[in-house]
C-alpha cells in the first residue's frame, strides 16, 4: 500500500479546494497557499520517480505491471451493470509504472512552474486560478495512476471542468467563450465512443469466459495470453476518442482555436500535458490491451497521419503569424513524431516515443512560458513585421527562447533528438516511406522554428514600434523594457538543463521507464511481425 | 601509450571547458577576459592533437578506440560515445586544432570592445568541441550528431551580429539550406542501419552499433553484392550530407553569405574547418564509396561543376570577402573532384590523399587570406568594398606581405603550398583520365580543373593588386586612422603564412602524407607519381591567371550595357541566378502552399467540423427547450446518452 499515489492526488485538490472556500475573489491573500501546494505536489512526484525507479521489477505476465499499487478495500463498489449476469466490481487500483511515473513527473514540473510563474503573469483572480490549476493537476496524476478503467475514465473526463473554466475565465486571445465551447464539444465528441470503447474492454472478459474485471493488469493479461479477443471495432472507438484528445489530423481543430484563445501560461499546461493525455490512453490502453486489431487495423494508417500531421502543422506553422497559432501547429507537428513512435509498436518506437512525450512536454511548455512573457512586454507576438530584434532588448529572454527552439528542432545533445530518431528508427522497420515523410518534416519543423526567431529576435536592435495589439493588460507600459525577472528565468533555466540532461545521458533518464516499454513491444513486436511480412525486410521477398 | 587515452579525451573536451567558462562569463556580461579561458584551451587542445600527432599511427592495425560513456541501450541496442583514432583523422584533427587556436588568438583584438565578446568565444569553442568529436567518432550515427553542432555553431555565428537585418538573413539561410542536405543524410544513415542489418555482420549486433564505421566497412561488400541498387542509394544519400555542408553545387549558396558572420569566424569555420567536413566524411567513408562508382563520379562533376562556376562567380565579386568566399567553394569542388577519381580502379586511396593534403594546404593559405582580409576591414573601417579602398600597400605593409603569400598559394605559384597540393588534385585526376572505362569524363574533368585553375590565378591576382597596388584610396568610414594590425594579431597570421609556404613541400614532394594516411585500416599503400608535364603546365597557367589578373585589376569595367562583357559580369555578379531560381522555384511555391494549407485549415477543416459541431444545434432549433445553453445541462444530456449507447450494447443478445 503506497500513499504517495493517493496524496499525489489529493494534495492539490486540497489546496484547491481551501483556496476556492477561503479566499476572496479579488485578493492574492491565498496565493502562497497555491505555491507551497505545487511545489509539495511537484516534490512528491519527484519521490514517485524515485520509488518507481528504484522498486524491484514488477512481476505478473501482462503488459501493464506497475510498480508500486495502493488498492484500498474499503474503495470496492458493485457496479449497477452486469455483464453475462455477473456483477462488476469496481475496485479503485492506483498504481505506477515507469511510464505513469514520467508522466506524473511532467505534471509535477509543468504544473509547478505554470503556478510559480502565473503570480506573475495572471493580473485578475490570481487564486482562483491557480485553484482551478492545482485542481486540472490533480486530476492528470489521477489519470497517469489510475490502473482500472472506471477510475481512468472519471479522472480523464474530470480534466475538462477547471479547464474549461480556465481557458474561458482568463482567456486572453480570440473569443474565448467560443473557443472553450469548441474544445468541450470536441473532448466530449471523443469521449462518447471512447467510453463505448471502454465498457466493450471491461465486457470482454467475460464474453471469453473469464471473471470479469476492470484492473488493467488483468485486462492486460488477458490480451496478452489470448491476443484474439473484442472485435476490431473497439480499437476504433478509442482511436477516435484518443485521437481527439491528441489532435490527431482532421480532427485537431479544436487545438490552435484553443491555444489561440486561452493564456498562454494556461496553454502550457494544455499543450505539454493535457494533449498527451490521448498519447497516454493509447500507450496505456489501446496499445497493451487491443494489440492484435491495432496492427490489424490502425497502425500503418495511423503512423501515416501522425508522419502527415508533421508535415502539415509544420506548413500551416509557416503560413500563420500570430505566436500563438505558429507554436499550436508546431505542437501538433511535434506530436505527429509521438504517434508515429507509437505506432511502430517495436522497442526502439515505444521507448522514444515515451521519452518524447516527456521532451514534448518540456519543449512546448517553455515556448508558451516565453510566450507570455514577451505578450506582457510587448502584447501579441506576430510575425508579419520582420526584424523586430528583441533579442537586444531581452537578452536572457532571447537565449532561452533560441535555446528551445533548437531543442524543439531536434538539435542533437539536446532531449528531442533522442526521442525524435528512436521514433524513427523504429518506425524505419516498419514502413520507409512513413519515416521519409517524417524526416521531410525536419526540414520545415527547421524553417519555422529559425523564422521565429529570424523575425522576433533578430534584425534590429529592439527600439523599434510594436506593431501589436494589447490585450487587456493594465500594466503593460511599466513592464514593457524589462528583461527577465529571476522568478521568470529560473524556472526556464530549470527546465533547460533537464533538457540538456536528457539530451547527453539519455540512457539514466530511459532507465526509468525501459523493462515497461519492453514488456510491451515484448508481445507486440511479434505481432507486428506476423502481421507485416514486409517488417525488417529492407527489400520486400 | 597509456597516455594517448587522456590526450585524445583533452582535444574534445578542453575546448568544451573554455566554451563552458566563456558562456558563464558571458552571463556576467564580460568583455575582457573570455579570451582568456578560450585561448588556453584550445592552445591546450591543439597541443594534444600534435603530440597524437607525433606518435604516429595508433594501435597495432592502425587504429585505436577511447572508451567514453553509453549513450543509449534500449534493448540490444547500444549507443557508446567514444573516440576512435587513425591516421586519417588525426591529420584533420592537427590541422582543425592549431588554425583554431591561432584563428581564436587573432581573434583577441580583432572582437576588442564588441558587446558580444565573451558569446564569440563561447560559441567560438563550443565549435571547437564540436568539429573535434566529429574528427573522432567511431559512429555514423555520433557524426551525425556533431555533424549538426558543428551546424548550429556556425548558425550562432554567422548571425553574431544578430541586429544586422543580413546577418540574421545568412545566419537562417544557411542552417536551412544545410538542413535539407542533412535530411537526407539523415535518411542515408537509416537506411544504411538497415541495410547492415541484413547482413552476417548485423547479426545480433544493435541498430545503432551496426553504425559503427568498421561494421559498416566489413558489411559494405555483402550489400553491394546482394542489393546494389540499395547502396548506391545510400551512398547517394549520404553525399548529399557531405555537399551541403562542404557548399557544393546545388548547395552552394549559402557559405557566400554565411560572410556576414565576424572575418575570424569566415576564416575558421567557412574556409578551414567545417566546410571540410564534407570532404572529411567522404573520405572516412571512402571503404564503401568505392563500391559505388556511380555515386563517385556524380560527385566529381558536381565538384567540377562547382569548382567552375564558383571561379567564374568569384571573378565578379567586388567584394573582398565574398571573392575568398566563392574561392572556398571552388577549391572544395577540387576536393570532391579529386575524392571522385575514386571512382577508377585502384585510386581511391590516392584519391583520398590528394584530397586530405589539398584540404591541409588550402587550411592554411586561405585561413590566412581571410584574416588578411580581415586587418584591411579592421583598418578600413568595416568597409570590404574593393571598390572603395586601393594601393593599401603603404598603409599595411605586413598585411600586404601576408595577403600576398595567402594569394600565391592560392594561386598556385611555385613552390607555395597550394602549386603542390594542386597539382596532387590534378595528377589523381589525371591519372583517372587514362582509365578505359570513364577515362573520357575525367578528361573532361581534368580540362575543367585546368581551366579553374586559369580563373583562379586571375581572381585572386585581381584581388591582391586591386587592395593592395595603384592609388592609395581610403574610404571616409576609415577616419584618419587607418592603420597595421596589433602584433596580436600579426603574429598567428605570420604562423600560418609560413604553413602556407611550408606544408606543401614538406609533406607533397617528400610523401609524407601519403605515406601517413595510408595506415589507416582499409587504405592500402598505393603507389603515385606526378608526370613532369603536368607540373610545368600547372606552373605556367598559374604565372598566365596571375598576369591575366593583374591587367584586368587595371582596367575599369566596361560600363557598356549592351556588351558582351557586361552581361557576362551582370550574370556573375548575380550568382548565376542560381539563388533567385531558389526563390523562385522551391521557396516561394512552398511558402505559397503553406499559405494555402493555412486557408484549408481555417476555413475548409475547422469549417467542416464546425458545421458537424453545430449540428446539434440545428436539431436543438426544433426543441428549443433542450437548448438552454448551458454547459452542465449539455453535459447532462451527453451522460444519458452514454448511458442509453451503454445500455444498448450491454443488453445486445449477441454478445
Amino acid at each position: 500500500m503506497n500513499y504517495l499515489l493517493p496524496s499525489l492526488i489529493l494534495v492539490p485538490l486540497a489546496a484547491s479546494v481551501v483556496i476556492l472556500l477561503l479566499g476572496n475573489n479579488r485578493g492574492k491573500a491565498m496565493v502562497p497557499v497555491g505555491v507551497v501546494a505545487s511545489i509539495i505536489t511537484l516534490l512528491l512526484s519527484i519521490a514517485l520517480v524515485f520509488q518507481v525507479h528504484n522498486a524491484p521489477a514488477a512481476e505478473g505476465s501482462g503488459t501493464i505491471a506497475p510498480k508500486i499499487l495502493f488498492e484500498p478495500q474499503a474503495l470496492s463498489i458493485a457496479l449497477p451493470i452486469s455483464v453475462a449476469k455477473q456483477p462488476i466490481q469496481w475496485q479503485l487500483i492506483l498504481g505506477a509504472d515507469g511510464i505513469s511515473a514520467l508522466l506524473v513527473l511532467l505534471t509535477g514540473i509543468i504544473g509547478c512552474f505554470t503556478i510559480v510563474l502565473a503570480t506573475k503573469q495572471i493580473e485578475s483572480r490570481t487564486s482562483q486560478y491557480i485553484a482551478l490549476m492545482l485542481a486540472s493537476i490533480s486530476m492528470l496524476m489521477g489519470v497517469f495512476v489510475s490502473m482500472d478503467l472506471v477510475s481512468f475514465y472519471v479522472f480523464f473526463e474530470a480534466v475538462l471542468i477547471p479547464l474549461i473554466l480556465l481557458i474561458n475565465g482568463w482567456g486572453n486571445g480570440e473569443n474565448p467563450l467560443s473557443a472553450s465551447r469548441k474544445f468541450l464539444l470536441f473532448t466530449l465528441a471523443g469521449s462518447i465512443p471512447m467510453v463505448i470503447g471502454l465498457i466493450a474492454l471491461a465486457m470482454a472478459p467475460a464474453a471469453s469466459g473469464h471473471p470479469s474485471t476492470i484492473s488493467f493488469m488483468e485486462l492486460s493479461k488477458l490480451a496478452a495470453e489470448t491476443p484474439i479477443h473484442g472485435s476490431n471495432w473497439v480499437v476504433w472507438l478509442l482511436l477516435l476518442g484518443f485521437g481527439i484528445k491528441l489532435a490527431i489530423l482532421p480532427l485537431h481543430t479544436w487545438l490552435p482555436t484553443t491555444y489561440a484563445a486561452a493564456h498562454p501560461n494556461t496553454t502550457s499546461l494544455i499543450a505539454s500535458v493535457v494533449a498527451k493525455l490521448g498519447l497516454y490512453g493509447i500507450i496505456r490502453i489501446v496499445i497493451p490491451l487491443t494489440s492484435h486489431s491495432l496492427i490489424t487495423e490502425a497502425q500503418l494508417l495511423i503512423g501515416a497521419l501522425g508522419a502527415i500531421a508533421i508535415v502539415y502543422g509544420a506548413l500551416v506553422a509557416l503560413s500563420k503569424s500570430n505566436l500563438r497559432e505558429v507554436l499550436a501547429y508546431s505542437s501538433l507537428s511535434h506530436v505527429g513524431f509521438i504517434t508515429l513512435g507509437l505506432m511502430s509498436l517495436n522497442s526502439e518506437g515505444l521507448s522514444g516515443a515515451t521519452l518524447q512525450m516527456f521532451n514534448h512536454g518540456l519543449i512546448t511548455a517553455s515556448m508558451f512560458w516565453i510566450l507570455a512573457m514577451l505578450e506582457q512586454r510587448r502584447g501579441t507576438v506576430s510575425l508579419a513585421t520582420e526584424n523586430q530584434g528583441l533579442a537586444g532588448q531581452y537578452p536572457k529572454l532571447a537565449v532561452l527562447l533560441v535555446f528551445f527552439t533548437l531543442a524543439g528542432a531536434g538539435l542533437p545533445g539536446l532531449n528531442g533528438f533522442v526521442g525524435e530518431l528512436l521514433a524513427m528508427s523504429g518506425m524505419m522497420r516498419v514502413s520507409g516511406t512513413i519515416v521519409t515523410i517524417a524526416v521531410l518534416g525536419t526540414v520545415l519543423g527547421a524553417w519555422y522554428a529559425l523564422r521565429i526567431v529570424q523575425r522576433v529576435l533578430f534584425g534590429g536592435n529592439g527600439n523599434g514600434q510594436n506593431h501589436g495589439h494589447h490585450h487587456g493588460h493594465h500594466h503593460l507600459e511599466t513592464a514593457t523594457a524589462l528583461d527577465l525577472r529571476p522568478l521568470e528565468w529560473l524556472p526556464l533555466v530549470v527546465v533547460a538543463f533537464l533538457c540538456l540532461y536528457i539530451g547527453v545521458l539519455p540512457q539514466r533518464s530511459m532507465k526509468l521507464f525501459q523493462a515497461d516499454t519492453d514488456r510491451i513491444s515484448k508481445v507486440t513486436e511479434p505481432a507486428v511481425k506476423a502481421a507485416h511480412p514486409n517488417t525488417d525486410q529492407l527489400v520486400s521477398k | 601509450m597509456p597516455n594517448s587515452d587522456l590526450f585524445a579525451w583533452l582535444v574534445p573536451i578542453a575546448p568544451l571547458v573554455g566554451c563552458i567558462a566563456c558562456a558563464i562569463l558571458s552571463f556576467q556580461g564580460d568583455r575582457k577576459f573570455a579570451h582568456v579561458p578560450a585561448i588556453l584551451s584550445l592552445v591546450l587542445s591543439a597541443v594534444c592533437a600534435i603530440a597524437l600527432l607525433a606518435m604516429g599511427a595508433p594501435g597495432s592495425e592502425g587504429v585505436t578506440y577511447v572508451q567514453g560513456y553509453r549513450y543509449l541501450q534500449i534493448g540490444g541496442v547500444t549507443l557508446d560515445i567514444s573516440l576512435r583514432l587513425d591516421a586519417l583523422c588525426l591529420t584533420l584533427l592537427a590541422v582543425v586544432t592549431s588554425i583554431s587556436a591561432m584563428i581564436a588568438i587573432y581573434s583577441k583584438d580583432y572582437m576588442h570592445g564588441d558587446h558580444g565578446y565573451a558569446r564569440y568565444f563561447a560559441v567560438f569553442c563550443g565549435f571547437v568541441f564540436s568539429m573535434t568529436m566529429l574528427v573522432l567518432s567511431h559512429n555514423l550515427l555520433m557524426l551525425y550528431a556533431f555533424w549538426e553542432g558543428v551546424g548550429t555553431c556556425s548558425y550562432l555565428l554567422i548571425g553574431f551580429w544578430f541586429q544586422r537585418p543580413s546577418a540574421a538573413k545568412a545566419a537562417t539561410k544557411a542552417f536551412l539550406v544545410n538542413r535539407v542536405a542533412d535530411t537526407a543524410f539523415l535518411l542515408g544513415i537509416l537506411l544504411l542501419s538497415f541495410a547492415v542489418g541484413q547482413t552476417d555482420v548485423g547479426q545480433g549486433v544493435s541498430w545503432f552499433a551496426r553504425l559503427d564505421f568498421q561494421n559498416i566497412f566489413d558489411a559494405a561488400p555483402v550489400i553491394a553484392e546482394k542489393h546494389s541498387a540499395l547502396l548506391t542509394c545510400i551512398c547517394m544519400l549520404l553525399m548529399i550530407g557531405a555537399i551541403g555542408k562542404s557548399a557544393q553545387f546545388p548547395f552552394h549558396v549559402w557559405l557566400p553569405d554565411a560572410m556576414e558572420g565576424p572575418t575570424p569566424v569566415s576564416a575558421l569555420i567557412h574556409a578551414a574547418t567545417m566546410v571540410t567536413a564534407g570532404v572529411y566524411l567522404m573520405a572516412r567513408l571512402s571503404p564503401m564509396m568505392v563500391l559505388t562508382p556511380s555515386v563517385l563520379t556524380t560527385v566529381a562533376w558536381l565538384g567540377g561543376i562547382t569548382s567552375l562556376i564558383a571561379a567564374v562567380m568569384a571573378l565578379y565579386q567586388d567584394d573582398l570577402k565574398r571573392v575568398l568566399a566563392y574561392s572556398t567553394v571552388s577549391q572544395l569542388g577540387y576536393l570532391f573532384m579529386a575524392l571522385g577519381a575514386g571512382a577508377v580502379k585502384d585510386l581511391m586511396t590516392v584519391a583520398v590523399v590528394a584530397a586530405m593534403f589539398h584540404l591541409v594546404t588550402h587550411a592554411f593559405f586561405k585561413a590566412l587570406l581571410f584574416l588578411s582580409a580581415g586587418n584591411v576591414m579592421h583598418a578600413m573601417g568595416d568597409v570590404i568594398d574593393m571598390r572603395q579602398f586601393g594601393g593599401l600597400k603603404r598603409v599595411l605593409p605586413k598585411t600586404h606581405l601576408l595577403f600576398g603569400i595567402g594569394a600565391a598559394a592560392l594561386a598556385g605559384l611555385p613552390p607555395l603550398s597550394g602549386f603542390f597540393s594542386k597539382d596532387g588534385v590534378l595528377g589523381v585526376i589525371a591519372e583517372a583520365s587514362q582509365d578505359t572505362m570513364i577515362g573520357t569524363q575525367f578528361m573532361a574533368l581534368l580540362a575543367i580543373g585546368f581551366i579553374t585553375a586559369f580563373l583562379t590565378a586571375i581572381y585572386t591576382s585581381k584581388a591582391y593588386f586591386k587592395t593592395f597596388h595603384g592609388n592609395e584610396k581610403i574610404p571616409e568610414a576609415a577616419g584618419h586612422h587607418a592603420h597595421e594590425a596589433t602584433g596580436t594579431m600579426l603574429a598567428p597570421m605570420a604562423v600560418l603564412a609560413v604553413g602556407a609556404i611550408g606544408v606543401g613541400i614538406l609533406l607533397g614532394p617528400t610523401h609524407w602524407i601519403l605515406d601517413y594516411i595510408t595506415q589507416t585500416p582499409l587504405m592500402e599503400h598505393a603507389e603515385h607519381h606526378e608526370p613532369l608535364w603536368l607540373l610545368v603546365l600547372s606552373a605556367l597557367i598559374a604565372a598566365a591567371g596571375c598576369f591575366v589578373g593583374y591587367v584586368l585589376s587595371k582596367r575599369e569595367p566596361s560600363t557598356n550595357p549592351a556588351s558582351l562583357a557586361t552581361r557576362v559580369a551582370d550574370f556573375g555578379s548575380n550568382r548565376l541566378y542560381i539563388d533567385w531560381l531558389y526563390g523562385v522555384a522551391i521557396v516561394q511555391p512552398l511558402e505559397w502552399f503553406a499559405n494555402l494549407l493555412g486557408w484549408f485549415d481555417t476555413n475548409i477543416i475547422a469549417g467542416v467540423t464546425g458545421w458537424v459541431a453545430n449540428l446539434p444545434r440545428w436539431i436543438g432549433m426544433v426543441g428549443q427547450r433542450v437548448q438552454t445553453g448551458r454547459i452542465p445541462a449539455y453535459s447532462y444530456l451527453t451522460a444519458v446518452g452514454i448511458a442509453a449507447v451503454a445500455i444498448w450494447i450491454v443488453t445486445r443478445t449477441n454478445w
